[in-house]
């Protein structure tokens, strides 16, 4: 075996060309991280966004966007004396109906946003539990309650929705009562009024839909209840299954960011490569002569591997750096909400192996392209 | 609600073969019938849906149509399933050229032609619910089976919602 010091010294012999391979394999590295956040952000959102306890009863036919549906308004009623099961605090049961609109508003009367506001009544929060107010106090009518992350989806500044301030919602003024978080999930970009004002604002006759949460029921039970009153013309999904579904449908975009990622970190791997055959190619006569003086072939690849190796894991530090100090915390936006870019234990690895995988494979060919011309004429050679 | 002592079983078997795994194993799923369905068709002339929801609690009715007139017409694990008259509502493969995956929702037809057409069939246990078996599959019991009912109206319904207790079900052969 050569010595390891042979393959430090080798890296250190051209700064400039040592700066290429790291930055190119960091390149690559911080595309894959990018990529693993985006996905891993985005199915995180959907999935914690839907619980196993709550069922919603959307219009029969619209099973695929609340938005679309459209249910009577006594469904409510009928579900919170009919269906029995569900969670019931203090008498009071866990049936929240509620509006889901996307509708325009307005702060300082800038620029007019599309914003998802729910309508709801105090009973939402019974069953959307995750949802807690973090500054300020719940709703009132005439009042609204932004969640934590709404500002981003909204291209506002953070300070544009705080407690007191005041919003145009169509053409009605609201004030800000507070900001409520809820985890990980989308309704963190989600603008939440009284469904009577929201009823009498977008003038709704009908709900969006009623959210319910079982205590000892189960959903057969709430799937039952829509097949014996089809007069409601109602469809039972579990909220879990509801956002399964949404996160299907954004697969071909979360393929999108890998298949970008890919492709830019083709170009950077294709250059790194370049960037070994020219460091490997200068030292085709000093490999003959180690061969000449005993080291075999495999001990002199493991060599040029341990050097590409090294310059490839110190892009990925490079890159795991950058990535923390870029990317963490960063809101990132898509259509039905937000969610925050995190460089998780996953994300690190998937970074880490990329880089692994640079340097133990890059090596190979242009190491390749050095060790396998015959002896005398590699001795022979202008490198 | 008596059930075939003889107990109906039917075999799930489910192979939970891992590949490469040496001992896989099988269980066997053990799935009540209810007795509720004959082979022989079913005597009495069945009242057409939309003229059957006039029918008070307690009378006893035949009803035939096909089980249609929403997206999914059985519910998991209970024994119910959604009777649409095939007079008022036509599934859309029935309307030629058309692709649509789930023909039996009759989503071509306007919803009140679906209220009217539509009967909520469920088989009752002992306890008086519906029993806490699906009934898809069972013989043969699928969407667009064309199926006669005999039974009674249920306490439950109403003109709008109207839901009849199954005292003997036949599955035509398709």
């Amino acid at each position: 075996m050569l010595p390891f010091g042979y393959a430090i010294r080798n890296l250190m012999r051209d700064p400039m060309r040592l700066l290429q391979a790291v930055l190119g394999s960091g390149l690559v590295v911080l595309m894959v991280m990018i990529a693993a956040a985006i996905n891993n952000g985005m199915t995180g959102v959907l999935s914690a966004s839907g619980s196993e306890e709550n069922v919603i009863l959307l219009g029969a036919g619209s099973e695929e966007s609340v938005l679309r549906s459209e249910i009577s308004e006594r469904t409510a009623g009928i579900v919170e004396s009919s269906i029995t099961g569900l969670e019931e605090t203090a008498g009071v049961r866990a049936v929240s109906p509620e509006i889901h609109q996307m509708i325009y508003i307005s702060v300082n009367s800038k620029d007019r946003k599309q914003a998802f506001v729910r309508g709801v009544t105090p009973q939402a929060l019974m069953v959307h539990q995750e949802v807690s107010v973090q500054e300020g106090r719940y709703l009132r009518p005439g009042q609204v309650l932004v969640g934590r992350l709404a500002w981003r989806r909204l291209g506002l500044p953070e300070d544009a929705l705080q407690p007191g301030k005041e919003i145009r919602i169509e053409d009605s003024t609201m004030t800000i009562a507070g900001i409520f978080s809820a985890p990980g999930t989308v309704m963190e970009s989600e603008i939440w009024m009284d469904i009577n004002d929201l009823r009498s604002m977008s003038q709704r006759e009908h709900l969006s839909c009623v959210v319910v949460r079982l205590g000892d029921g189960e959903f057969e039970d709430i799937d039952l209840f829509t097949k014996q009153r089809l007069d409601l013309e109602l469809g039972a999904l579990r909220e879990s299954d509801y956002f399964a579904k949404i996160a299907a449908f954004y697969a071909p975009i979360r393929g999108m960011t890998w298949v970008t990622a890919l492709l830019i970190a083709t170009g950077a791997l294709l250059g790194g490569l370049n960037t070994l055959y020219a460091a490997f190619a200068p030292r085709i006569r000093e490999i003959a002569t180690l061969q000449a003086i005993g080291y075999g072939r495999r001990a002199i690849m493991f060599s040029l591997i341990q050097e590409s190796t090294i310059a490839a894991l110190s892009g990925a530090l490079l890159a795991s750096f950058a990535a923390i100090g870029l990317l963490d915390g960063i809101a990132v936006s898509f259509s039905i909400g937000s969610f925050i870019l995190r460089v998780s234990p996953s994300v690190a690895a998937a970074g880490l192996i990329t880089g692994l995988g640079l340097g133990l494979i890059g090596a190979i060919p242009p190491g390749l392209r050095c060790l396998l011309p015959p002896l005398p004429s590699a001795l022979r050679s202008a490198g | 609600m008596k059930k075939i002592m003889g107990m109906g079983f039917v075999a799930g078997v489910l192979l939970i073969a891992g590949c490469g795994k040496k001992d896989a194993s099988v269980q066997v799923l053990e799935i009540e019938i209810p007795d509720v369905f004959v082979s022989e068709p079913i005597d009495g002339e069945p009242t057409a849906i939309p003229e059957a929801r006039k029918a008070k609690a307690g009378d006893k009715i035949v009803l035939s149509g096909l089980v249609m007139g929403v997206h999914h017409p059985f519910v998991e694990g209970r024994g119910v399933f959604v009777l649409g008259d095939d007079g008022t509502l036509e599934p859309c493969d029935a309307k030629g050229d058309d692709h649509c995956p789930t023909p039996w929702d009759a989503c071509c037809d306007p919803a009140e032609l679906k209220q009217a057409g539509t009967v909520t069939v469920q088989v009752l246990g002992d306890d008086g619910k519906p029993i806490r078996t699906g009934l898809k599959g069972v013989n043969g019991l699928a969407e667009l089976s064309r199926v006669t009912v005999s039974g009674t109206v249920a306490e439950n319904s109403s003109p709008a919602a109207f839901i009849v207790n199954a005292k003997a079900i036949h599955v035509a052969e398709r």
